[in-house]
This record gives structure tokens, sequence and C-alpha cells, in this order.
């Protein structure tokens, strides 16, 4: 069985704030294997940023702390390295690029000086041999006349041109990993469009992993193999993603499914999940997922008075299951390559407590996926839209 | 412009590695085409893309300066500023006589007059004429020029040897006067000098002294600030990056500091050194002296945008690109707080002229008979001294001109490198 080239095992991460300690990662585990696209699917605020961040060891300490886990990467558990060989693993062996591409570069530096800035410290160069990488990655991110660019600065360039530059300077250097945080948050549909495809290319030409973050399932559709789903710092589903989007188990998936705007549809106010993700410093008991959950809601109807308990959230009383109240569901192999955790799956108690460890590379684009949820809408235009210029999608 | 061949685009970007410096793209098409064929076809998403860039490479540094320059008292200041270091720079060239040298028998001389015209008629040499020294009825000592001679004006003369920069001698100075006209010699009686701004009381030249005292209190605001820049940045920027008990450390250190009040603590660090020093030894304590009560509040102000700075995404994403925290600060961090600190350090400047010359005033700075403005105005202290040679205040005039100076270029800095300036192509 080949090693995945990263491997997050049990990370645990915490915060010490004015209001007390909080935890905004428990027990995650993600592992991603060469040349794979993992995508981190959840709200603001549900630990998908911290948990990339600690992969490079980027959380300010204190007052985050690292509470347990590992993070092997390439047969290196990053958690024991030195500061020094951390330098050279951030930006040499795992790239990050950001979700701000406007704020992202530094406003004093040309271009190419903060790109061969990069590509000096971790590859023994001098510094005109920098600048003639930074220009040639500058090509490879599809940026004309890249030779100027060099030596323009970051305000002198449109946010797209932005984020290339930022993955150009990430890939620079030639990482085994790109960590990619919210990449198009910030960048309209179009442009959208473009940076993804160039990922996709520039993944396709150097065999690199990607573990993507995003709130965006039409991103994720488009681009991921894996996807796992964070909710409230815990992984809370994770699946391929034709698996996933074609049968999702959590409730919390679902109502992401049905929260994104779809072709064809005719209801006029979209559909949301009642409530907001909790605050880590005051999580419920139980699943923490439980005050927004429809499907212990309607467990709770025709199950027996013991079992039920009643609750307040999201501005009403109503009746949740006991055991989801009370009881936090682990993360078990519910079906062949589907974990999830969720009491009121079907045969979840007797499902495997396992690690999610998933090989795999999707064939095709999942463009309609009946059941659960449809094509997403940003799917929908980022395919047209390529298809329609002659750029290429894999498929 | 547009139709440049493709050939030149390749050569030039096929060249030998385009440094930073490299050809500026002048000769360079200005966009081009995204779409010949030579690119490949997936590369058809970057003519969808991004606007072309303006045409003129516009660094940060370039701007400021091209607003700079539409600042006329801004301008001004500079052409002050200009002036008074190459009078420093060049001391011994612009004084006609050496900063000791006295005529004892001439204290206070007022100003000499330069003349084209006088009762013999016009000349197109400018002349002067020579101090007598006579007795009136009274048995009174009358010193006054003597206008029937003229001693002529001449430029580049061959005068007291002096060592530029303190090593290159020359002898070779703007302006002197010609001798005294032959047969009158030997009366002893009649001094040419050319006394610009008048003497002092040991009959020493108050411009010459003032050209040489600009050495002094033109660099030592200067060293002054820089020393100041350099600790300020140093302690500022660690406070603000590393925060947690550096920062209250360092940030309580400044507050002590801050909490004397200058002129005391100028006072209480000038009395750690001993009383006399040699004058270049004095020099050196003075600025020391004078950066060590100016590092703590800009210090504070830097730690403040420092603090705001690492917060920015580029930090974050310098530290994932495995930079070290020293060159983060000393490379992202630092050179964003720029703008702030060359304002900043010029309008600070004036401080440190003042500070030297107070010290100076108060017989603690530099030390007679090297000239500073601070010890040449202490002539000026007293009522009556300055009631009958009103031109000991000279050197008063010089001061206010460069702080004057280093205001008028400061506010003209402020405006040039507004950040919000910067933000607009």
């Amino acid at each position: 069985m080949p090693k995945p080239l990263l491997h997050v095992d049990q990370l645990n991460i915490g915060f010490d704030t004015d209001r007390g300690p909080i935890r905004p990662v428990r027990d995650v585990s993600v592992s991603i294997f060469p040349g794979q696209t993992v995508a981190l699917v959840g709200e603001s605020g549900c630990g998908k940023s911290v948990t990339a961040m600690s992969i490079l060891r980027l959380i300010p300490s204190p007052p985050g702390k690292v509470l347990g886990g590992r993070v092997d990467f390439d047969g290196r558990d990053l958690l024991t390295l030195s500061e020094k060989e951390m330098r050279s693993v951030r930006g040499g062996q795992i790239a990050m690029i950001f979700q701000e591409p406007m704020t992202s570069l530094n406003p004093v530096y040309t271009i190419g000086d903060q790109i061969a800035e990069a590509v000096t410290l971790h590859q023994h160069v001098n510094k005109r041999q920098g600048f003639e990488i930074a220009e040639q990655s500058l090509r490879d991110v599809g940026i004309a006349d890249a030779g100027r660019r060099l030596r323009e600065y970051p305000h002198q360039m449109s946010g797209g041109m932005r984020q290339r530059v930022m993955i150009a300077m990430a890939l620079s250097c030639r990482p085994k990993l790109l960590i990619a945080d919210e990449p198009t948050t910030a960048l309209d549909v179009t442009i959208q469009a473009q940076i993804l495809e160039l990922l996709r290319k520039l993944q396709r030409e150097t065999g690199m992993s990607i573990l993507l973050i995003t709130h965006d399932l039409g991103v994720v559709a488009e681009n991921a193999d894996v996807v796992n789903v964070m909710y409230a710092s815990r992984v809370v589903e994770s699946a391929t993603v034709e698996e996933l989007f074609e049968k999702p188990q959590h409730p919390y998936t679902e109502g992401l499914f049905r929260s994104v705007p779809r072709l064809g549809g005719h209801k006029e106010r979209l559909e949301t999940i009642p409530g907001t993700v909790p605050n880590p410093a005051r999580f419920p008991a139980g699943c923490k997922f439980h005050p927004r959950c429809p499907r212990t809601r309607a467990a709770a109807e025709s199950a027996g008075p013991q079992e039920v308990i009643e609750i307040a959230g999201a501005g009403e009383r109503f009746k949740v299951l006991r055991k989801c109240a009370t009881d936090e569901p682990e993360l078990r192999e519910v079906q062949t390559r589907h974990w999830a955790a969720c009491h009121l799956i079907e045969g979840f108690e007797q499902s495997p407590v396992t690690q999610p460890r998933l090989e795999h590379r999707r064939e095709v684009v999942p463009v309609a996926i009946d059941g659960g949820a449809q094509r997403p809408m940003e799917t929908a235009t980022t395919a047209g839209f390529v298809a329609q210029t002659g750029g290429e999608v894999s498929r | 412009m547009p139709d440049a061949p493709e050939l030149n685009t390749d050569a030039a970007r096929s060249g030998p590695g385009p440094g930073p410096g490299a050809g500026r793209g002048a000769d360079r098409p200005r966009a081009s085409v995204a779409l010949t064929p030579k690119q490949p076809t997936s590369d058809l998403l970057v003519a969808l893309g991004d606007e072309g860039a303006p045409v003129e490479m516009a660094t940060p540094s370039r701007i400021a300066w091209r607003r700079f320059r539409k600042n006329r008292q801004g301008m001004i200041g500079l052409i002050i500023l200009l002036v008074l270091y190459t009078v420093a720079a060049f001391a011994g060239f612009f004084a006609p006589y050496d900063y000791a040298d006295e005529v004892r028998e001439l204290p206070w001389a007022p100003p000499t007059g330069v003349h084209f015209s006088d009762a013999n008629g016009f000349s197109w040499r400018p002349f002067v004429h020579p101090i007598r020294i006579d007795f009136d009825e009274n048995f009174a000592t009358v010193v006054k020029p003597d206008e029937s001679r003229r001693c002529y004006l001449r430029f580049f003369v061959r005068a007291a040897p002096y060592k530029l920069f303190g090593v290159i001698p020359g002898r070779t100075r703007l302006l002197g006067v010609d001798p005294l006209p032959d047969g009158t010699v030997a009366s002893g009686t009649y001094y040419s000098r050319l006394y610009l701004m008048g003497a002092d009381g040991s009959g020493r030249d108050i411009f010459s002294r003032i050209c040489y005292g600009s050495r002094i209190s033109m660099t030592i605001g200067l060293i002054g600030a820089l020393l100041v820049l350099v600790i300020g940045l140093a302690v500022g920027g660690t406070s603000g990056y590393a925060g947690g008990w550096v920062d209250d450390v360092l940030q309580r250190l400044c507050e002590m500091v801050m909490l004397l009040p200058g002129f005391y603590l100028l006072l209480m660090l000038r009395f750690m050194f001993p009383a006399s020093m040699d004058s270049t030894k004095l020099y050196f304590a003075v600025v020391l002296i004078l950066s060590l009560v100016g590092w703590a509040a800009f210090a504070r102000v830097i730690r403040g945008m420092v603090l705001s700075i690492r917060k920015e995404d580029y930090v974050q994403a310098a530290r994932a690109m495995g930079l070290s925290h020293p060159r983060i600060i000393a490379k992202h961090i630092l050179p964003n707080t720029m703008g702030y600190v060359v304002v900043a350090t010029t309008l600070r400047i004036p401080g440190y002229i003042l500070g030297e010359s107070a010290l100076s005033l108060l017989g603690l700075g530099i030390m007679e008979p090297t000239p500073s403005w601070g010890n040449m105005l202490q002539k000026a202290m007293d009522i009556l001294e300055l009631n009958q040679h009103p031109w000991v205040l000279w050197p008063g005039v010089f001061i206010f001109l460069a702080i004057m100076a280093f205001n008028l270029v400061g506010d003209g800095l402020r405006d040039a490198v507004d950040p919000r300036g910067l933000a607009t192509r």
C-alpha cells in the first residue's frame, strides 16, 4: 500500500484565549497521496484554516499550541522538527497560497524580488538565476510578458494577476504539497475559473499534491479527489468526491448541499442551515451539530420520551435525541471508503472506527449528481466558461 | 510600438537573465499580445485575464520624488540643505580663514563692507577697505576702515592650509583679499581682513567659523538621527514583532526614558562623560547623548506600526515561504515603515541640532576653539555684547535656516510618501 505524502494523524490544537481555552482542531486526520487534491470543506470558523496553518506550524504560539497528534510529511513528523528544519520545509516542500491576493504580496518590493527571494532561499542559486527562475515561473502560470512583469509592483496588478503571482511564487521551488487556503474566494467568478484551471494544469505538470481549503462546493466538485467536511473543529465526513456528492451521509453535509444555488431550482429562497457554527469557547455537549440538525429533530418526533431531550437552539425550543445531545459520535467508516460521524446513520454503531485513507484520483468531473445535491451553479459556470473559450477541463 | 517585431521580444526575453535593474523595458513592446501562435492553447486564459499594466515603471521612491518635486517649499528647503551641506563638506574652501585664526588687535570688528565704488571712483573688481587702528583726540582706540585705500577681493586664493574631510590637504580658498598696497605695509596699524559677518572677541572671522561650525552642527543632527533610527528600528521592530514579555520589557524601558524631561536627561547624560575631552571625542559623546534621549519615542511609534504590519497577509505569506523571523522583520516589515521613518527622521534632525546648540551654549557641548553654531552663540548671551555687536547672532540665523529647511523638506516628504497617494497609479 503506497504511503501518503502527508498524513495528519489525530491532530489537536488548542488556543488559550481571554475567555478560556478553546479547541479549534480536534482529532483531525487527513491523508494526502502524491498528486492528489484533497479538499477541506466547511463554514467559516470550523477549523479548516487552523488545520492548514498547523501543518506548516504557523499558528502563533502562544496562544496556540499542539495538544496532540502527528503531522507526517514525507517520512518525518513535522511537529518534531526544529524551527530551522521547518523553515526549509515551508516554501521548499510545502507551499501555501492565501485567500487575499490583494494583500499577500509585499507592496514595497517588485514581483521579481519577492519570487526570487523565495527561490534563492530554498535553492542554491544566485540572485540572477533566481530571477531567471522567477521569470520562468511567471510564464508557467500564464503571465504574458513575464520579463516586464517581474519589475512591477503588486499595486500595478489586478487581483487575478496577483493570485497568479502568488501561485508562481509558491510553485517556484517545486513543492510536493501546495496548501491553497481559499485561493479563489476573493476573486470574481471568471477569474476563479482561470485560477482553478491553472492549478489543475500545474498539478498535472508537476505531480504535486494540493490541500484545497474552501467553503465553495462548486470548487470542490471541480477540483477535489477526496473531500473532508469539517464542522466545529472536527472532520464529520470524509469520502471521495463522487461518493460524497452522490450519497452525503452527514446531515451537515446534506445541509451544505441544500444551501448551494442550483440551476432549475424553483424555490425563491435559498435554503440555509439554521443557526451558526458554535463558538469554539462554547461548544455544545454531544454531537456539535445537534442544535442545528434536522435529522435528529425528525427522529425525535417518533422516538420514545426517554430517548428525547428538549433543548433551546436557534431561537426556539425543540426536541432532539438524547444520544445526539450527550454523546459525541466518532468518525466511523459507515460504508466502504466513506467515513462519517453521525449517530443517525444506519448501522453507525456497528461500523468500524478507522482513519480515513483514500488513495483516490478522480477520472471524471461529476457534472450532474442524482439524488442528494444537484450540480452547483458555480460548477456550471466554470465548466461552461472554460469550454466556451477553448480551455480544457480535465474530464 | 505595437508593431514591434516579435523576434525582438523573444531576443529580449531569452537574453541573459534580466536582473531587477536590467534595461527598463523602454524598447520592448508595451503589452505583448497573448494570442500569438507560439503560445500554447492552454495559455488562452491569459488573454482573458488582466489589463495591461501602466507603461512607466513607477517605483514607490520615484513616485514620491515626482510628488516632492512639485512641492515648492520642500524644494526650497532641499536647496538650502544642499548648500549648507556643501559648505560643511568643503568648509576649508569656503572659509576665508582658519577657524582659530585670531587677530587680537581687532576684537569685535564689524562686518567688512564689500564695495564696487568709493571716493576714488568705480571698479569692476569688488574690494574692501583695510581696517585702520588709530587714536582719537581722547586717545581712545578707534577701529575703522580706511576709505582711502582699497584691498581687492580675490577668488581661489592660496591661503592658510586646511584638510578636506580631515585628510586631503588644500590651500585654495574661495575668497581672500589682497594684502595692503605697497608702501603702507610697514605702518602695522592697517589690517586687510575680510570679515563678511564681523569678528568675534578674539578677532576671528565669524563667517569662517560658521563654515567650520556647520561641519559639526549640520552633521551632528544627521548622525544623531541616524543613530536613533538604528536603535529605534531595532528596539521597535523587535518589540512589536516578538510581543509577549519581550515587548513588555522593552516598552517599560522606553517609558522610563520618556519619563525624564528631555533636557534634564541631556544634562544628566552629559555629566556621565568627563567635563573636558578632546573635540572629536566630545563630538561623538554629544551625538550619543542626543540619540540616547531621542530613541524611545521613535521606537514606540515603530513598534505600533510593526504591530499592525505583522498581521498583514504578506508577512504570513513570507512565513509560509520559509523566511526566518529576523529576515521577515528586516526585509518585509521595517521597509514598510520607511515612509514614516524618512519623514520622522527629517523632522527630528532639527531637534538634535537644537540639542547640540543648547549643550554648547551652556558650555557643555563642543568646546572652544572648535566652533559649532551653538558655542558661537554663547557670545550672544550677554545682552550688552549683543547690543554692541549684533553680528554675533549670525550663527543663530544659520541654525534657523537649517531647522527651517529640514522642516520644509520633512513636510514635503510627508506629503510625497503619503501611503494613500502611493496606491494610486
